[in-house]
């Protein structure tokens, strides 16, 4: 049974807590009796004033006697003291209950936080192809809010409400049987009304959350093609498609604000309705004589204490409804299995490494079609103010993988040896598979067994520390953490200074735009820092792979966005910097991989040529034609600007960087 | 930010609170510092300039908001209302009529008149209690009414507010100028234009407006009792000092804890979405390790943070019960003395004791609301200081709005140029002439001031010194709209909206379907829209992601060529474009550029082979001029950069 398992695995949840949690729920239980009993007193009073003013025998309700007191001997006096102290003690006892029940169903959700983190670092490329940026975004903070929600206020209520109505339940047949049953007739209706209330409430909630999303995009989408809007003096137009938007926008909120605005005088007016009955016919027994005005009294200020219980069992139900469903999305991300397992063989020897790769086929798992391709969603942290829009994560896959059409092997039956110390280069157009070899080279993606191996190993049997220690790959389009540039740099160590990182910097000729920033080496980029253009970035991943020290370094295809000269200059630092070092250089630019010992030429997936850069010029194949091509096309390059290496970058050249900033808040 | 802060300038932030010292302790993080600290400066100040500013737009609907006030008003009423029909009823049954004289007795007469008159058949005291019974039935059903149409509409008007205020950011922002685009991110103005005003819309329907409703509560509450029974009143009277007290300890406790959450929150928040982001790098590089301790370091902060949070507000409720419960307490015992000595009937007493156990509830609102009317402060004043942002470039007061281009003759004569706030000069004494229907070929290396002379014939910047001229006319002497709806832009990278295809060529003017077509095929791009069987309503994907970066081009060429501009300006794409693709752009491009002035930032060797003039720029200098055989022949810098790359292409 599913709701039995997700007991059980609340329960599981509470377990490291459970010392916490009694002390919480015993001060619940002691506070709930103290607010119970308080209105018996009042009612005691209010019967002793009657009997005096009457000049008759006091007539307490019945419950006294039962528990054998004889509350007249208490005198008017005494009944008021005890019920201020009953309301002191049920005051002091609030404070234990909340710190003993909301704080630790927090840690719960450190706990979850943390697991899930965990988790995250572990799962593979594949799952991240098949996953989207908003979904996972979501699960760390909307599902493990929703958990703790359950564990926290849903527990609390949910336990408040069962232990008041008992207690009042009880107090009030105890005094009435008749009276209790009248009063208690509208309860049910007030939960189910609850119920129904914040089912809708959240709904629309959810509708407005996700429309503010799209009215953010939208908005987003005009300041980044500002250049546009006002190059084409639309302004005004925009102006007007943004407010349509926003007239959309409000009327969602209208619609959120329908439901809100039942819900207080709705729950107040199903408390009236108790005090109704009370009057109707809780007078009429009082004018028959069979109940005294103090039980009359108690009555109507014990239904204020019943309405609570009911509006709570509602909000608890919706609380566990959610928080289950959370718990069930992140049990399902807790349990999946990881694609790309971690392998075994500890691998301790250093030096320039060998590569062999039989036969080697591969094919990318396939994507589920709904989510081929993945869309950042923005996630509105209302209560901090500022947004969470998480980049969309990129995907590692050549640009034809996502292509539609039927799925077909992305490599096919490649062979090669790169000997220790050679360096590799492999030619291809876009989408011939490049990309992926040097992904499976570092594990991203898993080759079939028995295909590629390094220094004698196949690589899916060493473990990913050793690996990735040693294989390293500067990939086309790196990632910039909010950290100083130096610290972005040196990534592969933990600390790092801005000497160390200068000489990584000038091999990737990054170091005179270093020089450019204010701030030098220790200049914050990523979200809340500077952002630096494509160019940049890519010599940045190229220092970030040096300064990593590898046995074998793969270039894929980083070179694409920095311009001629500097691509020059940057390859000539790198034939000293890979002297008798094993390299595989991945580009679709001839002069790039002209220089290696062997050059690969892949074309959907196959090697279709193989040689050095004059046997191949010399075959006048595919690799020939290019070169030719190339060659003019250097040439009006060179006449050139290559796009995104703008020395402003720091500064901001007009509007392409911003536009590429993202939806990031400050 | 956007506008200097003077005060934040003069004064050092104030020292880090108890609170945060211990997150940052357990957090170790240097970003969440930076965060906190912008933190304390903004929300050291928040002004009533803000107040007022929000006020002018409520005002703007004067209709709804004296229906709000007048219901709220109305709501209290009706919300003292039904304890006091309970008193009555208790007294003119249990206790004979001691309703004494007034409004009580009035009522009692009223239900006794009723009673007679509907059910005579009912003994007296039965039918009394019958109709007071339905009374109070009838009183919280009016209730009800009142208290869901004021709810709704103050929301309402809090909407209306944040959709007029959302509209005009928006309209705020694409007016301004190019350097106020570099000073604020896209990112940053994105949250301005919607998050922030959002939470504006909570300080209006949650804080202002549940504020005004409570004090109209207090007020009628304060007053009735007065009237009722001045001593037992003034009993209720005295508990609102503490009350108030203890709001105002909460406040003191939770502010800062408050603030420490929500800045610890979003980092959390923000260092999830980066390293999944960066998931790749983090693994690539064996960051796992660092990174789950990096989590658990801000997890705790977190908690610790969030522990303080609910220590507080476990403080304010049992302080507000028992204060409450203490009036109770002092009604009770002075209220039984005036009882016994006949000042006071029971059922009054009864509605007092009501009213003191819901005394606290307004006090309760507005400490809970703490939290958020500092939230929707702070983003007030963020927001404020966007619409206070002038733009430094607009249409000068002596621009014609009659004067139109037609010619397309363009003039540069020693234009100087340098960004504002920096002190190099980018162009440095450009001259040019491009008479109509030439095309002008920009060559140079990156930072050569390629970009800067485009961006000043399209007035994004204006020129430091110098003069650029279209048709004779300084730039300056047209207005914005007249100069740059004569000039197509056509920068490197694509901008696509996710919008339909027309809308996307159109921007939104009204062309005929005819003459979209015409352009199409004029660009050879016709079968780029026929393969979606919505043709030119089709919409496309954010960012245009699903079609590739050709047929990007290919769009935004018919773009430009759909207004029929006499000027062009492109700035060519560099990325790898496909052989197929290559050929499809340079066919649309000779197209695009026939008839018209045209000033090309070229990468490809064929279009500037038919440049009539090729400026090749080195440091903001025009090094050489002329056509492209010319200046290969004169073997100066075009030819250095022409043999370079041939050469560097032969050594391999």
């Amino acid at each position: 049974m599913r709701l039995l398992a997700d007991a059980r695995d609340v329960l599981r949840y509470l377990r490291p807590e459970a010392r916490a949690y009694s002390v919480g729920l015993s001060s619940l239980v002691a506070l709930n009796l103290c607010d119970v009993a308080a209105p018996l007193f009042l009612a005691l009073a209010i019967d002793l004033l009657e009997a005096r003013l009457s000049g008759g025998e006091a007539r307490a309700p019945d419950l006294f006697a039962w528990v054998g007191l004889n509350p007249v001997a208490l005198g008017l006096g005494g009944a008021i003291a005890v019920f201020l102290g009953l309301h002191v003690v049920a005051n002091l006892l609030r404070y234990p209950m909340l710190m003993f029940t909301a704080v630790p169903s927090h840690r719960i959700g450190q706990t979850l936080r943390n697991r899930l983190g965990a988790k995250l670092l572990a799962l593979s490329r594949p799952f991240y192809d098949r996953s989207r940026s908003g979904d996972l975004m979501s699960l760390a903070t909307a599902d493990v809010q929703a958990v703790r929600m359950m564990l926290g206020p849903g527990v609390l209520v949910g336990t408040d409400a069962l232990l008041l109505l008992v207690f009042v339940v009880s107090v009030m047949l105890a005094m009435s049987w008749q009276l209790a049953l009248v009063t208690l007739l509208p309860l049910p209706l007030i939960a189910l009304i609850t119920n129904a209330l914040s089912h809708r409430e959240y709904g629309r909630f959810k509708e407005v959350q996700s429309d503010l999303a799209s009215l953010t995009e939208h908005a987003r989408e005009r300041y980044a093609g500002i250049r546009i809007l006002q190059g084409y003096a639309r302004e005004t137009h925009a102006w007007e498609r943004f407010v349509d938007a926003s007239e959309r926008h409000y009327a969602k909120n209208l619609r959120l604000a329908r439901v809100r605005s039942l819900f207080e005088p709705t729950l107040d007016f199903m408390l009236g309705v108790s005090t109704v009955l009370v009057l109707g016919v809780g007078g009429a027994f009082v004018l028959q004589g069979t109940m005294s005005v103090g039980t009359f009294t108690a009555f109507l200020f014990l239904v204020g204490h019943l309405a609570g219980p009911m509006i709570g069992f509602g909000w608890a139900v919706s609380l566990f409804q959610r928080g289950r469903a959370s718990m069930h999305r992140l049990h399902q991300i807790f349990t999946t299995p990881v694609d790309v397992e971690d392998g075994s063989v500890r691998w301790s020897e250093s030096g320039p490494m060998r590569v062999e790769v039989r036969g080697l086929t591969f094919q990318y798992p396939a994507l589920p079609t709904s989510q081929a391709l993945p869309t950042s969603q923005a996630l509105p942290t209302s209560q901090s103010g500022s947004a969470v829009a998480p980049a969309s994560i990129p995907s590692g896959r050549d640009d034809d993988a996502l292509a539609s059409g039927p799925p077909r092997p992305a490599l096919r039956d490649v062979s090669f040896v790169l000997e220790a110390g050679a360096t590799l280069g492999v030619m291809g157009p876009v989408g011939s598979g490049k990309s992926t070899l040097a992904q499976l080279l570092v594990r991203l993606y898993d080759p079939p067994p028995e295909t590629l191996f390094v220094d004698g190993k196949d690589i899916r049997s060493v473990c990913f520390e050793d690996l990735r220690r040693r294989i390293v790959l500067a990939p086309q389009d790196t990632f910039l953490f909010s950290d100083t540039l130096a610290r972005n740099l040196l990534l592969a160590r933990n600390e790092g200074s801005a000497e160390d990182a200068e000489a990584f910097a000038r091999l990737a000729s990054l170091h005179d735009d270093v020089q450019s920033l204010e701030a030098g080496y220790e200049t914050l980029l990523g979200e809340r820092g500077v952002n630096l253009s494509g160019g940049q970035r890519q010599r940045l991943a190229i220092a970030r792979a040096l300064a990593a020290a590898p046995d074998l370094l793969i270039l894929d295809d980083c070179l694409s966005a920095v311009d001629s000269s500097t691509e020059e200059r940057i390859l000539d630092a790198l034939r000293d910097a890979l002297r008798g070092k094993t390299a595989i250089i991945i580009s679709h630019r001839v002069r790039a991989v002209a220089g290696c010992d062997q050059i690969l030429v892949l074309e959907e997936g196959r090697v279709t040529e193989r040689g050095d850069h004059a046997s191949l010029i010399a075959a006048g194949g595919l690799y020939a034609k290019t070169a030719a091509r190339q060659e003019q096309e250097a040439a009006r390059e060179g006449a050139g600007e290559a796009k995104g290496t703008h020395p402003q970058a720091a500064s901001g050249s007009p509007v392409t960087h911003d536009a590429s900033g993202g939806s990031h808040g400050p | 930010m956007v506008r200097e802060r003077s005060s934040a300038a003069a004064a050092p932030p104030p020292p880090p609170s108890r609170v945060e010292e211990e997150a940052l302790r357990v957090a170790r993080d240097p970003i969440l510092r930076k965060m906190l600290e912008e933190e304390r400066v903004e929300s050291a100040e928040v002004d009533s300039r803000l107040f007022l500013r929000l006020l002018s737009y409520v005002r703007a609907h004067p209709w709804l908001l004296t229906l709000a006030l007048t219901l709220a008003f109305l709501e209290a009423v009706v919300m003292v209302l039904p304890a006091w029909l309970i008193g009555v009823a208790v007294d003119a049954l249990f206790f004979a009529g001691a309703t004494g004289e007034g409004w009580a007795s009035a009522l009692h007469g009223l239900a006794a008149r009723q009673a007679s008159l509907w059910w005579p058949s009912l003994d007296g005291a039965q039918g009394v209690l019958l109709a007071f019974t339905l009374m109070l039935a009838s009183a919280w059903s009016f209730r009800w009414l009142v208290a869901v149409t004021t709810t709704y509409l103050v929301q309402m008007l809090g909407q209306r507010v944040v959709h007029q205020l959302r509209g005009d950011v928006f309209r705020h922002v694409v007016q301004m100028d190019t350097s106020f685009f570099l000073k604020n991110p896209v990112g940053r103005l994105v949250n301005r234009t919607t998050f922030d005003v959002q939470n504006l819309s909570e300080l209006f329907s949650d804080a202002l407006a549940q504020g005004v409703r409570d004090l109209f509560f207090v007020a009628v509450l304060a007053l009735v009792m007065l009237r009722l029974d001045l001593q037992l009143a003034l009993i209720l009277i005295a508990s609102f000092p503490f009350l108030l007290g203890v709001a105002a300890l909460y406040r003191r406790l939770a502010r800062p804890s408050l603030r420490t959450h929500s800045a610890v929150q979003s980092r959390m928040n923000a260092w999830l979405a980066e390293n999944m982001a960066g998931m790749r790098e983090n693994q690539l590089y064996g960051k796992e390790l660092r990174r789950r301790e990096e989590l658990r370091a801000l997890t705790d902060a977190h908690q610790a943070s969030i522990r303080r949070v609910i220590q507080a507000w476990g403080l304010v409720r049992p302080g507000l019960m028992l204060t409450s419960a203490f009036a109770t307490a002092g009604i009770l015992w002075f209220g039984m003395l005036r009882v016994e000595a006949g000042l006071l009937s029971v059922g009054l007493l009864l509605t007092f004791l009501q009213y003191a156990s819901r005394i606290w509830v307004p006090v309760r609102n507005l400490a809970e609301k703490v939290n958020l009317i500092q939230t929707a402060l702070t983003s007030g004043e963020r927001v404020m200081d966007i619409l206070d942002a002038a733009p430094e470039l607009t249409d000068l007061p002596t621009a014609d709005p009659q004067r139109t281009i037609h010619a397309g003759e363009i003039t540069f004569t020693d234009v100087r140029f340098r960004y504002p706030g920096t002190e190099r000069d980018v162009l440095r004494a450009v001259s040019f002439h491009a008479r109509p229907g030439e095309m002008i070929a920009l060559v140079g290396d990156t930072g050569a001031g390629k970009s800067t002379i485009i961006s000043l014939l399209a007035r994004f910047y204006d020129v430091s010194e110098g003069q650029v001229q279209i048709d004779g006319s300084d730039v300056r002497d047209y207005t914005l709209r007249g100069l740059r709806s004569a000039i197509a832009l056509v920068p490197q990278d694509v901008v696509i909206f996710a919008e339909s295809i027309r809308e996307n060529i159109t921007l939104g003017r009204p062309i005929d379907d005819a003459t979209l077509w015409r352009c199409l095929d004029a660009m050879g791009a016709r079968d780029l829209v026929e393969r979606f069987p919505e043709g030119l309503d089709h919409v496309l994907q954010e960012g245009g992601r699903t079609w590739s970066l050709g047929e990007r081009q290919l769009l935004s060429f018919a773009r430009a060529l759909v207004i029929n501009p006499p000027v062009l300006i492109l700035d060519e794409a560099t990325a790898n474009i496909d052989s197929e693709n290559e050929a499809r752009l340079q066919r649309a491009l000779e197209e695009l550029t026939r008839g018209r002035t045209s000033v090309v930032i070229a990468h490809r060797l064929s279009t500037i082979r038919h440049a009539d003039q090729i400026l090749v720029l080195r440091e903001g200098r025009v090094v050489e001029r002329g056509r492209h055989e010319a200046l290969l022949e004169s073997g100066g810098e075009y030819a250095r950069l022409h043999r370079l790359y041939l050469g560097a292409q032969e050594r391999g």
